[in-house]
């Protein structure tokens, strides 16, 4: 074997190493299943290898890795099999509480208890644990552009090609992805035991002019 | 001669969030929630917590990767068994 393919093959154990981890978890957003999530990543490897020599902008791998792994899954993982997992399907999140669901809203009409600003010590005391399990509960087209935009830094236009949707589609993917992302935090907060007692004083006001629906639900929270 | 920006309200303000916070409101569009927030304390400390949350999500390293190790040797493995 000669040095310079030693060289190339050095090079691409490099590029798996460091984009394993990213193209793992998407392919769990897109999966959901452990098996199919490697199988997916070995062959995405596996693609990207056999044209690793054709690469001429090393700035653009991470995305050229994304955007095969897209691919592979779609005509292997949908067509191949006919299958329109659930995941894909229609979702319907149009409704109000989803599409205009505002955790920073809900903290502060409520009495968040937190020294200094209550909405951004919430913020802060968000574990990663947490986060993980909202995305989890993602369905897998939003939590696919929320990982591509927010952890994976793509923009709005590299994920429109990676995707093959409009732009206005990944825009309003992320604005309804974070939303339902919000409310997955909120629901999954008061799972864990912060406490919710009736409590008008204290209440924030805002020198906010505009009109605003008026929520019914005085709350304060209290963190255990 | 001083240009007149055009007054929003805070649902107008708030559908304009993610361009801002992702860095994708430009010109007029951009001018007038500055405009807006500069006035809107509500509108001003939800913007800065829209930002937090999706700096702690960028920072989120999702579920831990097992075997990762394994995983690439695997991989890797059988990419150099089908050259």
């Amino acid at each position: 074997m000669t040095d310079k393919r030693e060289a190339h093959k050095d090079a691409f154990a490099e590029i798996v190493q460091e984009h394993f981890s990213s193209l793992k978890r998407f392919a769990m957003s897109l999966c959901r299943n452990e098996f199919e999530a490697d199988d997916l990543v070995s062959e995405t490897f596996l693609k990207a290898f056999q044209n690793f020599s054709r690469i001429n902008d090393e700035s653009k791998i991470k995305q050229w890795l994304f955007r095969i792994l897209y691919n592979v899954f779609i005509s292997n993982y949908r067509r191949k099999r006919k299958v329109v997992t659930t995941d894909f399907a229609p979702v319907n999140t149009k409704s109000d509480d989803v599409q205009s669901f505002s955790l920073f809203e809900t903290l502060a009409k409520s009495d968040y208890i937190a020294d200094g600003n209550p909405e951004r010590s919430y913020v802060s005391k968000l574990t990663n644990e947490q986060i993980a399990k909202a995305m989890e509960q993602l369905p897998a087209e939003f939590k696919a552009v929320i990982l591509l935009n927010d952890v994976e830094e793509f923009s709005y236009a590299e994920i429109a090609v990676m995707l093959k949707v409009p732009i206005g589609t990944v825009r309003s993917r992320v604005a309804r992805g974070r939303s339902i992302l919000q409310k997955k935090l909120w629901l999954q907060a008061k799972e864990l035991g912060i406490r919710i007692e009736k409590s008008p004083k204290e209440k924030k006001e805002y020198t906010c002019t505009c009109s605003k629906e008026e929520n019914d639900q005085q709350i304060v929270l209290i963190t255990s | 001669m001083t240009k007149q920006i055009k007054e929003i309200n805070c649902e107008e303000a708030a559908k304009r969030f993610n361009d801002f916070i992702d860095n994708y409101l430009r010109g007029r569009s951009k001018e007038e929630l500055v405009h807006h927030v500069e006035g809107c304390r509500h509108c001003f400390e939800r913007i800065e917590f829209e930002k937090l949350l999706k700096k702690k999500i960028s920072s989120f390293s999702g579920q831990k990767i097992p075997n990762k190790k394994s995983t690439v040797k695997n991989i890797l493995s059988k990419i150099y068994a089908n050259e």
